[in-house]
């Protein structure tokens, strides 16, 4: 019993910390906030259904032409609407309020496409329930698992390594210098966008199976996201993960042992009193003026 | 008036002002000046209470103000410009100076729902002393403009418009002349002296020379956070400290 | 500012006459309930005026305050027979003093972090009412709620009802008026414009945001109590993020910080909220419109579009401008 909850909790954990880790790349390297990750979720898992039940296209295949199409779908948010919002002087609360339109345009745009009921995703693999170390656990929980976690050190590694990881960490230190060293910062702000767009996306792919695909399924998800995002530290990846976890674990065992009913209630007040008594989160990010 | 006891501040390992003591006596023009970075205004935010020093004691009047908020530094009688102006840019520039009036009046938030007749009373009041404030400060014609369509230099003298609104003891100038032209500073001259005249202390920050040393009574120097010279004027262009010091920091006296 | 003012009570006046009379030839029970809503909504959208077009702290969460006004009234009315009259008035009290608590952590924080405390305290109301099964119902929401009555008539009708209501839209719209064109409006719009400076100027900013925190939560709450004993009935999908949203929405599109913006963005919402009634899918495309039309168009709103006209007219005269309608109210 104790086994199974872990791995839900981890389970649904790492969603929350792998859609939260958007929010912070995107406040990391523009200082912005979005509100539209959960239903960047959600129209992940639309595309997703669509390529794999509709289209026959194997797992592997739909999961990455998802991801694809969310990254350049953040990408041209970013690059079109923030942008120009950016230079006709709106303050940063104006850029939530788009983002909150564009995420009532997504759920739209899915009633239209797709309808308002409950689409089943169907079983990616022939099993229902595996058997290891003598524990029954469902595939698809932990095929999530691991998608979040190859993400998470994928990103890492991305982040790191790479060329361009490293220009985008440097322009959003100090976008003036990184400029100055020939890194284009307007390009590595849409990418930061694209990729939390993508990150959003792809995991909705793979909980599609587990919580079925339906308009509004990404605005919890969203929010608690967000919760853990906060708790961690806003602007910390790692810490964005550490919140989404624990927000995990918070909820599964809450419903497990208290009440299933207040499950929601009790993270978000945790998340209120995180705010009032740490504000600058796990990994110590200003939050206070 | 003033005095500051062995004022400390470091932002992580770095020494803004180190150990500086002076003393501002009543109804002075007390210049604090030196080379760029030297803390100057680091020392302006201390005393308006922006920043708490890591150690050391304001006193004013002999009240220790060490790390009071500013609103409540203010209420006490120290008011203060900005060396970026920070002027309310969408208010019109009679509401500026009438927002400078909090700390003169006490209408709450019942009477000023209910518009009661004290009220109304203390809105006229606060109308009539901001006009007379603006007409000092030689911006009566400008009274309805919004403050950010103003000049560079109207700015600045509804900056201390604004600070002088409420009522002020003493009142600190954060480079006033920044950008301002040769007549314009002229003028600035003069109006601190009015102010001055009217009773208020002054402590002043400024890059020109030829301004502060026209206008102050006694000088502060400060470079790298140390306090190195202080005397009048005469003595200030005389000290060897001084002249080494701003020779190193590039400007000449 | 003494002419503003002016116009100001002029355009009100004729607002409040020309809705008086039309309240009067009124037939219809469906004119009326519409006219109700637009007064509700404007009562609401006032308040949320106050706190961000006024003092410039965001909230995503004023469907929680409505909540609370509405299910505190409802439960006093239903539960101990009390006057609906008097219930309104503690719900108003109760969300203001939930307005409060709320603005001790909020008046600290930081735009964004603000954002999410105060949608995180709209997802609890929302969620608290939704689950507590036997104080609220739960999602079947509460039936037969009582009508107001006023000296012993209970006021049944729609026409009565928005009577009722035109008088209390326009004692809000006085008294905001009144709290803007005094000290304590200033010392809102000062912390709005720039709150260090403010802050050096003697104001004490945490005190004030908590003000207009709780001026902005008794008045949504008020507004949230009227809609219940209009409707006479409440459930927690009046209540949702989206409620919070749409609030936002018609305060931006009838333009912020402006006496008629939130009963005009109000007005013009919820008219063509009804209009659409056959085409509801569209409904949520539609406010996102709205809202990205506001960001990129009109960022002062219909108010502002007027104000522009105005200045054009002027300008010609004078051949100098002084307000520019283009810019961010930030």
């Amino acid at each position: 019993m104790v086994i199974q909850l872990i791995i839900g909790a981890l389970m649904i954990g790492s969603v929350y910390g792998l859609v939260g880790l958007g929010y912070g790349l995107i406040y990391k390297a523009s200082g912005l906030m979005s509100l539209a990750q959960g239903d960047m979720l959600m129209i992940g898992a639309f595309l997703g259904l669509t390529f794999y039940k509709h289209l026959q296209l194997p797992f592997i295949v739909a999961l990455l032409l998802t991801m694809l199409i969310m990254f350049s779908l953040g990408m041209v948010i970013q690059r079109v609407l923030v942008t120009t919002l950016l230079k006709k002087g709106a303050a940063t609360v104006y850029v939530i309020l788009c983002t909150i339109s564009i995420s009532m345009v997504l759920q739209n745009v899915a009633m239209f496409a797709w309808g308002t009921n409950v689409m089943q995703f169907p079983p990616i693999f022939k099993k229902s329930v595996i058997n290891i170390l003598g524990y029954d656990l469902v595939p698809e929980n932990l095929l999530a698992l691991g998608v979040a976690i190859t993400c998470m050190i994928a990103l890492h590694f991305f982040m790191t390594k790479s060329k361009f990881g490293t220009s985008m960490r440097a322009a959003a230190q100090d976008p003036m210098a990184a400029s100055a060293l020939g890194i284009n910062v307007p390009v590595t702000r849409g990418a930061s966008w694209g990729i939390a767009c993508m990150l959003a996306g792809g995991i909705g792919v793979v909980v599609g199976p587990i919580f079925g695909v339906y308009m509004s399924m990404g605005s919890m998800i969203g929010q608690k996201a967000f919760a853990g995002a906060v708790i961690g530290g806003y602007g910390n990846m790692y810490g964005a993960i550490v919140g989404g976890l624990f927000f995990g674990f918070v909820e599964t065992f809450v419903s497990a042992y208290l009440t299933s009913n207040y499950k929601d209630f009790i993270s978000f007040a945790i998340l209120i009193l995180v705010m009032i008594i740490m504000p600058t989160g796990l990994f110590k990010e200003q939050v206070m003026e | 008036m003033l005095t500051l006891q062995n004022i400390t501040i470091k932002f992580g390992g770095l020494t803004a002002v180190n150990e500086v003591t002076a003393a501002i006596e009543t109804g002075v023009i007390f210049g604090l000046i030196g080379p760029n970075g030297a803390g100057k205004t680091t020392l302006f935010n201390i005393i308006s209470g922006v920043y708490a020093p890591t150690s050391g004691t304001v006193l004013f009047n002999d009240q220790n103000i060490t790390g009071l908020p500013p609103y409540k530094i203010n209420a006490l009688g120290i008011s203060r410009t900005y060396q970026n102006i920070n002027l309310f840019s969408k208010m019109s520039v009679l509401e500026n100076v009438m927002v400078g009036c909090h700390t003169q009046s006490d209408s709450g938030i019942f009477a000023s729902v209910l518009r009661t007749k004290a009220q109304q009373i203390e809105e006229n009041t606060i109308k009539r002393k901001s006009i007379e404030i603006l007409e000092f400060m030689n911006l009566a014609d400008k009274v309805n403009y919004t403050a950010s369509n103003l000049s560079y230099g109207e700015q600045r003298r509804l900056e201390i418009a604004r600070a002088l609104a409420s009522a002020p003891k003493m009142l600190l100038l954060d480079e006033p002349a920044a950008g301002m032209n040769g007549r314009e500073k002229e003028e600035l001259s003069e109006t601190i002296r009015k102010i001055n005249a009217k009773g208020i202390t002054i402590l002043l920050v400024e890059h020109d020379m030829k301004l502060v040393m026209n206008v102050t009574h006694q000088i502060c120097v400060l470079n790298y956070g140390k306090k190195i010279a202080f005397g009048d004027p005469e003595q200030i262009q005389k000290d060897e400290n001084v002249i080494a010091a701003y020779l190193g920091g590039g400007i000449d006296v | 500012m003494l002419n503003k003012i002016k116009t100001n009570k002029v355009a009100s006046i004729a607002i409040l006459l020309v809705a008086a009379v039309v309240a009067v030839m009124l037939r219809e029970r469906y004119l009326a309930l519409i006219l109700c809503f637009i007064c509700i909504n404007s009562i609401a959208v006032t308040g949320l005026d106050i706190l961000f077009g006024y003092t410039g702290q965001v909230s995503f969460g004023h469907a929680g305050f409505y909540a609370i006004g509405a299910y505190t009234s409802t439960l006093l009315a239903k539960n101990f027979g009390l006057n609906p009259l008097f219930t309104i008035i503690i719900g108003m009290i109760v969300s203001m003093i939930f307005g409060i608590i709320v603005a001790f952590p909020a008046a600290k924080l930081v735009k964004h972090f603000l954002s999410l405390l105060t949608i995180a305290f709209g997802q609890m109301v929302f969620m608290f009412v939704s689950v507590t099964d036997k104080l609220t119902n739960g999602y079947s929401g509460i039936l037969n709620i009582p009508d107001v009555s006023i000296f012993g008539y209970p006021i049944k009708s729609n026409q009565a009802y928005f009577f009722f209501l035109l008088i209390i839209t326009g004692l809000v719209l006085l008294f905001k008026r009144n709290l803007i064109n005094s000290r304590v409006g200033r010392a809102f719009i000062a912390i709005r414009e720039n709150p260090h400076a403010a802050n050096g100027i003697g104001i004490n900013v945490r005190f004030y945001k908590i003000v207009a925190f709780a001026a902005s939560a008794m008045l949504t709450g008020l507004a949230g109590a009227l809609y219940a004993h209009l409707v006479g009935f409440i459930s927690p999908d009046t209540f949702m993020a989206t409620q919070s949203n749409l609030f936002m929405t018609m305060l931006l599109f009838g333009g912020i910080a402006t006496f008629l913006g939130p009963v005009i963005g109000s007005a013009i919402l919820v008219v063509v909220t009804e209009l659409m009634q056959s085409l509801v899918s569209y409904q949520m495309l539609m406010y996102a419109l709205f809202i990205l039309a506001v960001l990129f168009y009109l960022p002062n709103g219909v108010v502002g579009i007027a104000k522009w006209a105005k200045e054009m007219l002027t300008t010609k005269r004078q051949g100098k401008s002084r307000v520019n309608t283009t810019e961010y109210h930030n």
